[in-house]
């Protein structure tokens, strides 16, 4: 028997644990994706968390919420809160910000994270999170589900995982943000709509979210990336590299480098 | 309060490079980041690097007493710049050992005579300086022209992997 609780997880090599533990995670969304990724950082040992969602959970979470109780919909009990009761289940220390309500509208605390999760529907989310996230020089993970019907044939199942690093291409050159996207939600009044959530599929791309992550902290694996676009085929339960990589444009040219920090008044 | 310098890689590469460039007489060679502030909360000073500015080779002084000193082409170039565009200046050198750099004596001395005057430009932009070892790195901050610099407590180099160390444990870069 071993007492080390990171024993089994002592091959992220020397010091992974200590940057593991400096490093502050942000997650917008404590739904069916962000509940699955904030139990696994917490089992994996981070100590510092911001954490983002208006909401509370309805009859129609519980297919998928992890760490949801049949009680939770009935005491309105916040997403954050039962986001926060599973961290501080397996990490009593951990540092815990919460913020009941939308990022944008208190978006200071974002700023101090080390690496931020965004799981949120719709296309006009996800560009305002690589947005804050480039001008902070914060690397941004991306996570989405989806189900798509084509009678008379199956539904098909799939999703993505996209490591959004700063100075590398961002969600407009790899094609997953584009105006047409953008523009037919915002013909919708920016709804993004009520996309089908399956526990097991976002645990794919919240798992995969989380080794992306630990392997950034870490460099665990060796791997030298500046970008990551991951499909997942959830129909065939298989995740692999998105086409659309090998001919993604470098330099990014929608995030400047030197477009960083917070907006200011020049004199011209 | 913490003070969080951030910069991605290619500007972390392209001072290395520039730095490890032999020049004519001066023994190393020094350079500038600029940096814009991001907000982080009030107990915290994020710095965002910009860009890398290498020092001419025409705008060192051939001073043997010293390791690199620059002319004050050198320094109005990098103030009228930050005047410009309001970016905080950080002067940056390195060390050629491994393990946690120190600033050494003639820095200090220096620094408490060049940094301060940055503040000249006026503005709410903070400057100061970095050194860097060959695997971490140290910094000071003047946060306004009178008062005494502060420590950078945590430096990344914004990449995959991720090159993030807090002051203390000696920076990892």
């Amino acid at each position: 028997m071993c007492d080390d609780r990171y024993d089994r997880q002592s091959f992220l090599g020397d010091g992974a644990q200590a940057k593991i533990e400096a490093c502050t995670a942000g997650i917008i969304g404590l739904g069916g994706g962000g509940s699955h990724i904030a139990q696994q950082l917490a089992h994996i040992g981070f100590q510092n968390y911001v954490l983002y969602d208006p909401d509370i959970p309805e009859d129609s979470n519980l297919n998928r919420l992890i760490s949801a109780k049949v009680r939770d919909v009935k005491n309105r009990t916040p997403k954050i809160q039962i986001a926060r009761r599973a961290i501080r289940g397996l990490q009593p220390n951990a540092k815990i910000q919460m913020i009941k309500g939308r990022w944008q509208e208190n978006p200071i605390p974002l700023g101090s994270c080390d690496i931020i999760f965004g799981c949120v529907d719709g296309y006009k989310g996800r560009q305002e999170l690589e947005v804050f996230s480039r001008r902070h020089l914060i690397p941004y993970i991306d996570i989405g589900i989806d189900v798509a019907k084509v009678d008379p044939q199956p539904p098909v199942l799939s999703g993505q995982v996209i490591a959004s690093i700063p100075g590398g291409p961002c969600m407009w050159c790899l094609g997953f943000l584009t105006e047409k996207k953008l523009a037919v939600e915002a013909n919708k009044y920016g709804d993004a709509g009520h996309n089908p959530q399956v526990v097991w599929a976002n645990g794919v791309v919240a798992s995969t979210a989380v080794g992306i992550a630990v392997d950034l902290i870490t460099g665990w694996t060796g791997a030298v990336h500046d970008v990551i676009y991951l499909s997942y085929e959830g129909n065939s339960g298989l995740v692999f590299p998105h086409k659309r990589l090998t001919a993604v444009q470098r330099p990014c040219p929608h995030y400047p480098v030197d477009q960083v920090g917070d907006p200011m008044f020049i004199n011209l | 309060m913490l003070i969080h310098v951030k910069m991605t890689k290619s500007v972390y590469e392209r001072m290395r490079a520039d730095l490890k460039r032999p020049h004519d007489f001066a023994r190393e060679r020094v350079g500038f980041i600029f940096a814009r502030k991001g907000n982080a909360g009030q107990d915290t000073l994020l710095l965002l690097a910009t860009d890398y500015s290498p020092v001419p080779d025409a705008h060192y002084l051939d001073d043997p007493t010293v390791g690199a000193k620059i002319n004050s082409s050198a320094i109005r170039s990098v103030m009228e710049r930050a005047y410009s565009t309001k970016e905080c200046i950080l002067h940056v050198h390195t060390h050629g050992h491994h393990g946690a750099p120190r600033f050494s004596r003639v820095d200090r001395v220096e620094y408490n005579k060049m940094i301060p005057s940055f503040h000249n430009i006026g503005g709410d932009a903070v400057h100061g300086a970095l050194v860097f070892s060959r695997d971490s790195a140290a910094g000071l901050i003047w946060t306004s022209k009178h008062t005494s610099p502060r420590p950078v407590s945590k430096l990344t180099i914004v990449d995959y992997p991720m090159k993030m160390q807090t002051a203390g444990t000696g920076f990892y870069v």
